[in-house]
């Protein structure tokens, strides 16, 4: 088995599967652009915005996705309804985090560009999202409503003939 | 139990505030040696590529944008990725992205191979309700084969606004796709072209606005029997109109732009219909006693003549809304029907007589929130009471140095926060925009007096000083004749919406080889000065 070493951003080495690192496009591209193969053993790839407890979580998803087929990207694919209910229970489990893990996990997958694992990620955020009014959406994030009542007003107004049936 | 010592104790409540939630295990696996990235941790701080992969996860974009303006802001400027509900495929032709999105409202202002590239590659095909074709006769070109493509692909279409201008063009006939268009929208059992549509109660089609067609009397014809259609706009049209005999609409909005020789016409159609109207727009004081007589439920009043007898009009008080155009009146008229109209909620007046007005100081509009003014009459109307005014309009090209700001009282500008400058001279726009201290949009600048606008200027003197201000739109001819580029201005914006508006009237582009090399940070919206 062919391995490779991957560095996280806080200098922790972990060695792992070529096939599993290169589940990641950017290390794929990095890998080929640094000029590192099977046969350099002592090479390590740096990956400064990804921390270890962050990594190994990677590591962890693609080890098990590994022999996944790579998804399409054809534009009935992209045409396809957007579903959330169709995450895996492995995937669902693994995703049992508190939010800082998940955002951590999201800007990983953007950062490596790990498709699967960004499309897993953002359909968990997003089934936290589904079905909550404005305000519940606000408590689940954290996030502070910056709308005066008059924009919210606006807001509405300009909006709410968009969700006629 | 422990004490935690002072560093803890800030430790802990730095997580608190950031609300960082890291499980216990995290904690320890990382030997508490985690960075603390209050932005990473945060949602709305998420890079804007991965929140919008999660937005396209939740069809309720509506509960979305009510969250927070970095939502809201982000549906509204990213493009073909969102649902973007008002869709100008000729502002997103330039953004060109790859995500795949649910249009609603789709609109054309122009139909060039561009576009046309641009539906084949992008649009999903289905989900248009809206569609808009607003193009002139030197963006055709592509019509016929567009119109094809569109016939073929979009079915739910349920309002649809046709302006075709100078239609007489040998390559279109708008009568012949629309025949076919129209057959696409109904159920298959009438799905065949043919000469007079039957009623049918399953039809999506609600509003029509037709403009500029020779065909004109023969396109109403065939929408007549369609009882869904509740919008009827015409204007521009070339021939004397004849409306259908007997229609099958039932008409809540009403609208006719020169309508001035279709007197009987009108009043044919309107006897036609149940009291349903809330909106129209009218010519004629005679059909407006008739329309205030026989529809009372008439909401919002366009006038493009005078009216003798204000008292008669709106006798139930349910006007919500009223517009005079180019109204003659003297002050002893104004005076009286401003009285009458004192508790309505929008107001437009257009007025450049060279009666001599007397400021109305002594009128009090309790409701008022929008007021929309053109002509000399801006110097004499603000100068009533008008507390609850948020959003003012002032255009005025022949008073362009002549209007008096210190005639205007403090409370009618206290609450504005929306303010919309048109041919006003520089002075003038500093004077009233500095007055606003509660502004929150600012929009400059129209087609016609580009020269008198120093965008600099009023940067320098309004926006960098005003930190309420979260919108700032300007003409882009303004920009163009001050040599003024999009870089500059974003960078002074400070965080600041921009909106730059493109003149599209038709022919502009063409004729000035127009190539927009916008950043993508930037709001575009096109619109039409007539």
């Amino acid at each position: 088995m062919q391995t490779i070493k991957l560095q996280s951003s806080d200098n922790e080495i972990f060695e792992c599967d070529l096939a599993v690192a290169k589940c990641s496009a950017t290390i794929r591209t990095m890998l080929e652009d640094l000029g590192i193969d099977e046969n350099s053993e002592d090479e390590v790839v740096p990956l400064p915005n990804v921390n270890s407890a962050i990594l190994r979580k990677v590591i962890q998803f693609c080890t098990y996705h590994k022999d996944d087929p790579v998804p399409s990207s054809t534009d009935d694919d992209e045409n396809k309804e957007k579903r959330t209910d169709d995450i895996t229970s492995w995937d669902a489990d693994f995703l049992k985090v508190d939010q800082g893990t998940l955002f951590e996990l999201i800007l990983a997958a953007n950062y490596l560009d790990i498709r699967s694992l960004l499309d897993v990620t953002c359909k968990t955020v997003a089934n936290m999202i589904k079905g909550k009014t404005p305000d519940e959406i606000r408590k689940t994030f954290n996030i502070k409503n910056d709308f005066t009542p008059a924009e919210e007003e606006q807001v509405r107004k300009e909006n709410t003939w968009c969700e006629e049936k | 139990m422990r004490l935690l010592s002072p560093k803890n104790l800030l430790l802990k409540f730095s997580i608190s505030e950031l609300n960082l939630s890291y499980s216990k295990t995290f904690l320890h696996e990382n030997r508490l040696k985690f960075r603390i990235h209050p932005k990473m941790a945060q949602i709305e701080n998420l890079p804007l590529i991965v929140l919008e992969n999660i937005f396209c996860y939740v069809p309720n974009r509506l509960e979305l944008r009510l969250v927070c303006s970095t939502f809201s802001n982000i549906i509204d400027n990213s493009g073909p990725l969102l649902q973007k509900y008002i869709l100008n495929v000729s502002k997103i032709s330039y953004k060109q992205s790859t995500f795949q999105l649910r249009i609603r409202k789709l609109m054309f202002e122009r139909l060039g191979q561009q576009e046309f590239n641009w539906i084949q590659n992008y649009e999903p095909k289905g989900n248009i309700i809206w569609m808009k074709f607003d193009v002139g006769n030197k963006e055709l070109e592509k019509s016929a084969e567009f119109l094809q493509y569109i016939l073929s692909n979009f079915k739910s279409v349920r309002e649809f606004f046709i302006r075709i201008y100078d239609a007489d063009n040998s390559n279109f006939n708008p009568i012949h796709h629309l025949k076919k268009m129209i057959s696409n929208w109904l159920p298959s059992p009438y799905k065949k072209p043919c000469k007079k549509l039957y009623p049918v109660e399953s039809s999506k089609l609600k509003s029509i606005t037709l403009c500029g067609m020779h065909s004109i009397n023969d396109i109403m014809n065939m929408f007549s029997d369609i009882p869904t259609i509740k919008i009827l706009e015409i204007c521009n049209h070339t021939p004397p109109l004849r409306f259908p005999g007997q229609v099958a609409w039932n008409l809540e909005k009403l609208q006719f732009n020169y309508f001035q020789d279709n007197e009987i016409e009108c009043q044919r159609i309107l006897e036609s219909q149940k009291p349903s109207l809330k909106m129209i727009e009218l010519f004629s004081e005679s059909i407006c006693n008739y329309v205030m007589t026989n529809h009372p439920a008439i909401e919002n009043l366009s006038l493009y003549c005078g009216v003798e007898d204000v008292d008669h009009l709106d006798p139930n008080g349910n006007l919500k809304s009223l517009k005079l155009y180019n109204s003659e009146a003297n002050n002893r008229w104004l005076e009286h029907l401003l009285r009458h109209y004192r508790f309505i909620k929008y107001l437009r007046l257009d007025n450049d007589s060279d009666f001599e007005l007397k400021p109305f100081t002594n009128i009090y509009f309790e409701n008022l929130t929008h007021l929309s003014l053109d002509g000399l009459i801006c110097n004499f109307l603000m100068s009533a009471k008008m507390p609850n005014l948020k959003n003012l309009e002032i255009s005025c090209a022949r008073a362009s140095n002549t209007i008096d700001f210190s005639m205007i009282p403090y409370q009618n500008l206290e609450n504005i926060e929306k303010l919309s400058l048109k041919e006003l001279g520089m002075d003038q726009r500093l004077a009233i925009t500095m007055k606003c201290t509660k502004l929150q949009h600012l929009n400059v600048g129209s087609f016609f007096n580009v020269e008198t606008v120093n965008p600099a200027k009023i940067i320098n003197q309004v926006v960098s000083k005003a930190p309420q201000l979260k919108v700032f739109g300007i003409l882009e001819r303004i920009l163009k004749n001050h040599d003024l580029k999009y870089e500059e201005l974003l960078s002074q914006m400070k965080n600041r919406r921009l909106i730059v508006k493109v003149y599209s009237r038709f022919g502009e582009m063409a004729n000035e080889n127009w190539e927009p090399n916008y950043s993508s940070t930037m709001d575009i919206d096109y619109y039409e000065e007539n």
